[in-house]
């Protein structure tokens, strides 16, 4: 009796399933809450019923008894598991908190908590001038920097109503695609590294090393190149870079089809990525979804070809489309996107014009350092750009480009000053989480690493 | 396994003193000609052989110091060992050009040590604390 | 885990059944996959309404074509012989592995720093510093170009007027925590006072130690002076 009173008064808390005590109290407990239907019903008065039930908190219970009983207890409420994913899980790729419902290992719901990395770019673009905000953009997406560059210089031409001289085009072709290399490489990488093949990861990364050196010859840094700007390019591409580019592009190929070889065939990699993370076209196109996300679901849709930028009418290459939308088409897209974009690399090798690589109106890019020291214009040119800048006409724009995530945007408002009145960013990495939930449902929870990179997020863009 | 090879070959033509030594700083047997020796008693080597050394490996410093540091090279040698110059410091002209006649001698990073440096306003202060004077009184 | 998935199936037809089963599928083409309207769906479809989104879930595998047949999924693709011999014997792995074999006899390209460094371009964006004239006279006339396009705002001027006549800075601040490193202050100023040098180790333990002012920008520049003006040797027909 004492015992039944104890455990009378120690079950009514909220989550405390406790079986602690002997099999006594609780076969009463149960007893109290099984129907009439049960085989061995006896009737006695309901003491108190379980507020909450854990699926997986079987302490002492034995797992036929508590098979049994699912789906039997009338008037029991199910509360789910709740976890935290992230924001320091190395899965997380950044700051991503996901906090998922689970029944089990089952992923009930999955809600992506986000603006851990967020800074306030696009406000704080509006208080900069047309130059000084370029540097935010290689911070958005900090794994496909000078795509971004590029959108935020094309909408600022758009505006300025200018064409950059052909050779700017070729450079920002070339080293658009080498981005996405760059980019590919890593999310494949990452993504095959969440999953368990480590080796891939550190062979991706030397090639990966060899192409931010070459980011870092042509601007100056490894990452934040600053080098795509309004009106060209900051500098012309040094000495004998293209035969190193070449060089390189010469045995990639081969690194890729290594990379191929060990994480394409393997049962484990299938078994993780084949069915799992499914959208369909029409899911895809509703949640706005873009890039290999939407490829990958049977969509022909790349910007490259539906509105070419810079030089992209005038390279031969494949978009490559997926069937099933799932994982593993995704990856196979991504791993295909860059071959093509290897074969770009070298057409624009072939194809890249000597000439001027930033527009001659010395208004909107700085006069050479030279004409600077000796001409009274251009100085005044040089201080009037990097002090006023330059005013943009009125209008707005919305200019979108194929980075490599998928669609990047930036929608800009200029009032006629020297500063955006509004600069809008649309990331594509935004739109893949915000799919995250439907994609996430239903699936284990280990599952939801390979969906996350698949997704290819990168925080910065995504927080922005 | 081939870093077994890559031993052997270092071992033979450096001698074992010297291997001994690399392995315990650079962690690799390497070998290759001498290049110089910096005022601070830095070697410097370089190994242009692409079947020997992977690009990025090519040039590599014998740090003098036990408790070796980055920064201790100093910023000439530092331009070659980064690929910057082709030529080592004691063959470039330009760099020797450039060279002024007040060039100040480097110090390596001092940073959690008492000589780091401390940051100060140079600039004459614009504010003045109060200084109450009285009048003694009469 | 069958079993329990079966009763799954039962008690919750609409959520649970997902993820059962779907990645046992092969990747080979088959005809089951082409009749399970994933690859050709109707225009139609492409335009679902946003509330059917939550509900849906994958079609039932179709086990009879139009005609009422049963569909053999086995006619194209491996045979069940050539799966059997790549399941069984893991050919997939092995070959894999003899990838990863195969870099194991490759030389090994971990750069071992300090002693080793990879290669850097004179365009390289390091620690800033400021440079002197050959005279010894300092290049900075306080014109605050650099202070004006600074994106970061990380950096400070006051000057004054000397005795002599020139302008010349009395503070010049930069904040090194604050810097983004983008490079446009060396391209702002006219004067190649403040350039941006190749050293990436200044590394400190404590915030306070970034906080350059400018005696400690002076002393950067006179120490990296010959370093500074190779590379703009080098560079100045880019620039």
């Amino acid at each position: 009796m004492y015992r039944r009173l104890l455990s009378v008064r120690r079950l009514p808390g909220p989550a405390c399933r406790t079986f602690t005590t002997t099999t006594a109290p609780r076969a009463t407990a149960d007893t109290a809450t099984r129907t009439n239907d049960e085989p061995t019903g006896q009737k006695t008065t309901p003491t108190r019923t379980f507020k909450y039930h854990t699926v997986e908190d079987l302490q002492r219970v034995p797992i036929t008894e508590a098979l049994s009983e699912a789906g039997q207890r009338a008037g029991s409420e199910i509360r789910h598991f709740t976890v935290n994913f992230g924001p320091q899980h190395p899965a997380a790729h950044g700051v991503l908190r996901l906090i998922l419902e689970l029944n089990g290992e089952e992923v009930l719901r999955a809600d992506p908590h986000i603006g851990l990395l967020h800074r306030g770019t696009e406000k704080l673009i509006e208080y900069k001038s047309y130059l000084q905000a370029l540097p935010y953009f290689d911070r958005l997406d900090y794994v496909s920097m000078m795509t971004n560059e590029l959108c935020y210089s094309l909408a600022v031409e758009k505006l300025l109503n200018i064409e950059v001289p052909d050779r700017a085009k070729w450079i920002r072709t070339l080293f658009g695609e080498i981005t996405r290399i760059l980019n590919h490489l890593m999310a494949v990488l990452t993504h095959a590294m969440d999953v368990g093949a480590l080796t891939p990861f550190l062979w991706g990364f030397e090639e990966r090393e060899k192409l931010m050196e070459f980011y870092e010859r042509v601007s100056g840094a490894r990452l934040h190149s600053a080098y795509v700007r309004p009106g060209g390019v900051a500098y012309d591409l040094p000495q004998g870079l293209l035969d190193d580019i070449f060089m390189w592009g010469t045995q990639f190929a081969s690194r890729v089809d290594e990379i191929e070889e060990v994480v394409t065939g393997n049962r484990i990699w299938k078994e993780r990525t084949i069915g799992i993370g499914v959208v369909n076209a029409a899911d895809a196109l509703n949640y706005s979804f873009s890039g290999v996300m939407v490829r990958g679901s049977g969509v022909k849709w790349d910007i490259r070809k539906v509105a070419p930028y810079d030089k992209y009418d005038e390279v031969e290459f494949d978009i490559p489309v997926g069937t099933n939308g799932d994982c593993y088409d995704r990856y196979l897209c991504r791993v295909q996107e860059m071959r093509e974009s290897l074969n770009i690399i070298s057409q624009c090798l072939n194809k890249i014009t000597p000439g001027a690589v930033k527009v001659d109106d010395h208004k909107i890019v700085p006069p050479p350092r030279a004409s600077m020291k000796e001409s009274m214009e251009s100085l005044i040119h040089h201080f009037k750009v990097f002090s006023e800048g330059y005013s943009v006409p009125p209008g707005e724009t919305y200019s979108a480009i194929e980075a490599p995530k998928g669609e990047m945007g930036v929608y800009l408002v200029s009032d006629g000053g020297n500063r955006p009145y509004r600069c809008s960013i649309r990331a594509p990495g935004f739109a893949h989480l915000a799919g995250g939930d439907f994609i996430m449902r239903n699936h284990m929870l280990a599952d939801i690493v390979a969906i996350i990179g698949t997704m290819d997020l990168v925080f910065g863009e995504v927080d922005r | 396994m081939v870093s077994l090879w890559r031993t052997i070959r270092s071992a033979r033509r450096v001698g074992l003193k010297e291997w001994w030594r690399q392995m315990q700083y650079i962690g690799d047997a390497k070998s290759g000609t001498y290049i110089g020796i910096d005022q601070f008693g830095n070697r410097y080597f370089e190994n242009r052989n692409s079947e020997e050394e992977v690009p990025g490996r090519q040039r590599w410093v014998d740090l003098a110091q036990h408790e070796y540091h980055a920064s201790q090279v100093p910023p000439e040698w530092h331009s070659w060992l980064q690929h910057i110059r082709k030529d080592s410091p004691d063959n470039d002209k330009v760099m020797q050009a450039s060279t002024p006649p007040w060039k100040v001698e480097w110090t390596e990073t001092l940073t959690g040590t008492r000589g780091a440096y401390k940051s100060y306003n140079t600039a004459a202060p614009k504010m003045y604390s109060w200084q109450p004077k009285s009048i003694p009184r009469q | 885990m069958a079993l329990a998935r079966a009763v799954l199936r039962q008690a919750a037809p609409t959520s649970s059944t997902m993820l059962v089963a779907r990645r046992l599928i092969s990747t080979t083409p088959s005809v089951r996959d082409q009749n399970l309207g994933l690859r050709n769906r109707g225009e139609a479809e492409l335009h679902s309404d946003m509330k059917h989104l939550h509900l849906h879930r994958s079609a039932d595998p179709i086990l009879f074509d139009k005609q009422g047949h049963d569909i053999n999924p086995y006619q194209v693709g491996p045979t069940a012989l050539d799966k059997a011999t790549h399941l069984f014997f893991m050919t997939e792995i092995m070959r894999g592995a003899w990838i990863v074999m195969e870099n194991f006899f490759r030389p090994p390209y971990t750069i071992m720093y300090p002693f080793e460094k990879g290669p850097l371009s004179p365009r390289f964006r390091g620690e800033h510093a400021l440079r002197r004239y050959p005279s010894g006279e300092e290049r900075c006339i306080a014109c605050k170009l650099c202070e004006a396009i600074c994106p970061a705002q990380a950096i400070t001027i006051e000057s004054e007027t000397r005795l002599d006549g020139s302008r010349k800075t009395t503070k010049y601040d930069i904040d090194m925590t604050k810097c983004i490193y983008c490079g446009f202050c060396q391209e702002a100023c006219p004067v190649d006072a403040i350039v941006e040098t190749q050293n990436q180790e200044f590394s400190t333990e404590t915030r306070e130690e970034l906080l350059y002012n400018k005696e400690k920008l002076l002393m950067n520049g006179d120490r990296f002076e010959a370093e500074i003006a190779a590379n703009l040797h080098s560079e100045h027909v880019y620039r």
